[in-house]
């Protein structure tokens, strides 16, 4: 065993350079420095030969073949994605989470609820710029949903509809056109700009049978038979339907927008004022019958 | 009248003026310092005559350094009062401020509306942009999928239809090849026949490329050919001399 009684050896290590960042130097290798030398330090051409393309690094686009017909424009094929970029999206919402924004209060079920609630919740958005038109409410969750509410929403399937008007809800599909659609999402950004409400355009001609569906319950169905399909979607999907009328909260449930209507409850040609909390609207005839066309 | 009251600390106020010394330094050294004296303080009061207007005053106590502008939309103000640039006159922005602030824009609402000019160019507009009415168009919708729907149906008809045949035509090509097949040895062995009979008359084996050989075979043809014309021609006087036969 050795002992520390060695004073000589303990001198020696006192003396001895510490471990410091002055004394450290990083492993061999560890730094990489700049391969490409310039001029006489080995600037010649890098391992890319001598002029061209190669030499210029120019590289092509994929499927580029230097003049000929590229391989994949070589064969006739069906587009899949042709049009893409000018169809109309509606981004989905789920049975499930507008649930749960009924469960957080983020939505007052006692009111109508539209495209403008949703976004209110600040838990759904659309962007109108992006051909956004609207909500597609889905039926995810559809199993669980259990609130009584009369919605608009710009799209909705077979189940989606079944699962509102068996808890006794009212649903419409209805479009809005681009312009209704930022004034919708942001209503009070709309009234400080200090503009007459305008009218809701009508949908374009390929989506024109959709929203006149009473199947679809479109905006522009004839009531009856909205009415009639109700009956018969509860008979296919296996549920007693709830009677509206006998409902306490009837008039809640039959409050629909006019087809040319924005917001409930205001109409075409009005202004709204929310620093002095008034309501203008056009005395003029012919105004009048401006927005009521 | 209002009272302005100055009171000024002796060694302060002097401390700016000592550029040689770096005013922290003064300051550390009465930090540092342990001696707790009191400066003597001199107080001086003086008497100004309030002569300034209310404008004035506010003008003096505005210490935000914005522009009155910015400051009257800070304080939820109308910016302007009167019209500061060119597009403070169009009528977008005096909407605008119509919106924001109400009446104390000092705006017509009437501005909200078009005029009648505007309504004419909107429903000139909308005369472009949206020509048909809404019956009108899903008229047309239905037409446009009833047409689709009985393209589809005339295919599948048509489809329908070649199934049935199709049996029969794979028949008929099928007799077809075997047809062609079939003549197609007969000639073969015709021809083959033929070169036989070539040999023979030689009476040795002989090459088929001498030049012999061919004129034999091309004389052979010739006969042959001779033949077949004059059972022709026969086979057509017969029957000249049967219609002759059967008119008297």
């Amino acid at each position: 065993m050795t002992s520390f009684t060695n004073k000589n050896v303990l001198n020696l290590l006192k003396n001895l350079p510490r471990l410091t960042i002055s004394n450290l130097r990083n492993n061999d290798g560890a730094v990489k420095k700049n391969k490409r030398g310039r001029a006489q330090h080995g600037g010649d051409k890098h391992g890319h030969g001598n002029k061209g393309s190669k030499a210029r690094q120019n590289f092509m686009r994929p499927g580029y073949e230097t003049g000929n017909t590229p391989f994949y424009m070589k064969f006739p094929r069906e587009q899949y994605y042709k049009d893409h970029n000018v169809k109309r999206q509606y981004p989905p919402l789920s049975l499930y989470n507008l649930q749960k924004m009924i469960d957080l209060n983020r939505l007052d079920i006692t009111k109508p609820i539209d495209l403008s609630a949703l976004c209110n919740t600040g838990l759904y958005n659309i962007n109108p710029e992006d051909k956004h038109f609207g909500v597609n409410l889905i039926d995810e969750g559809a199993d669980i949903f259990k609130a009584k509410i009369n919605i608009e929403v710009q799209w909705a399937n077979e189940p989606t509809i079944a699962a509102i008007e068996k808890n006794g809800g009212v649903i419409t599909t209805s479009f809005f056109d681009i312009n209704s659609l930022f004034i919708l999402i942001n209503p009070k950004k709309f009234f400080k700009r200090g503009e007459a409400i305008p009218r809701r355009m009508i949908p374009p001609e390929d989506s024109i049978l959709y929203y006149s569906s009473a199947a679809n319950r479109g905006y522009l169905a004839d009531p009856e038979k909205i009415s009639w399909e109700r009956f018969v979607l509860a008979q296919k999907y296996g549920y007693i339907l709830p009677k509206i009328e006998d409902d306490p909260d009837y008039e809640m449930l039959v409050t629909r927008k006019d087809q040319r209507q924005i917001f409930y409850g205001l109409e075409p040609g009005w202004v709204v004022n929310l620093k002095d909390k008034v309501i203008l609207k056009p005395i003029d005839s012919q105004l009048k019958d401006f927005y009521r066309s | 009248m209002s009272v302005v009251k100055f009171k000024l600390i002796k060694g302060f106020g002097c401390a700016g003026q000592l550029s040689k010394v770096p005013i922290s330094q003064t300051f550390l050294k009465r930090f540092a310092s342990t001696k707790n004296e009191i400066q003597e303080t001199v107080i001086v009061t003086a008497t100004v005559e309030n002569v300034l207007s209310d404008k004035e005053v506010e003008k003096i106590c505005n210490k935000s350094r914005l522009n009155s502008g910015h400051r009257n939309l800070v304080n939820g103000r109308l910016p302007y009062d009167h019209p500061v640039h060119r597009f403070h006159n169009t009528v977008k922005f005096k909407r605008r401020m119509y919106g924001r602030y109400g009446d104390a824009s000092n705006i017509h609402p009437g501005l909200a509306w078009p005029t009648v000019e505007e309504l004419n160019d909107i429903r000139e507009y909308e005369s472009v942009a949206y020509p048909l009415t809404i019956q009108e168009m899903q008229h047309n919708a239905i037409k446009r999928l009833q047409c689709e729907q009985q393209e589809i149906q005339m295919r599948q008809q048509k489809i329908d239809n070649n199934m049935k045949k199709l049996n029969s035509w794979i028949n008929e090509v099928k007799e077809k090849s075997e047809k062609k097949i079939y003549e197609a040895q007969k000639s073969k062995e015709k021809r083959e026949n033929l070169i036989e009979e070539v040999k023979k008359h030689f009476g040795y084996k002989i090459d088929p490329k001498d030049e012999r050989f061919k004129e034999m075979l091309a004389k052979r043809e010739k006969e042959e050919k001779k033949k077949v014309r004059e059972e022709k021609k026969k086979i057509r006087e017969e029957k000249l001399v049967n219609y002759l036969k059967n008119n008297e």
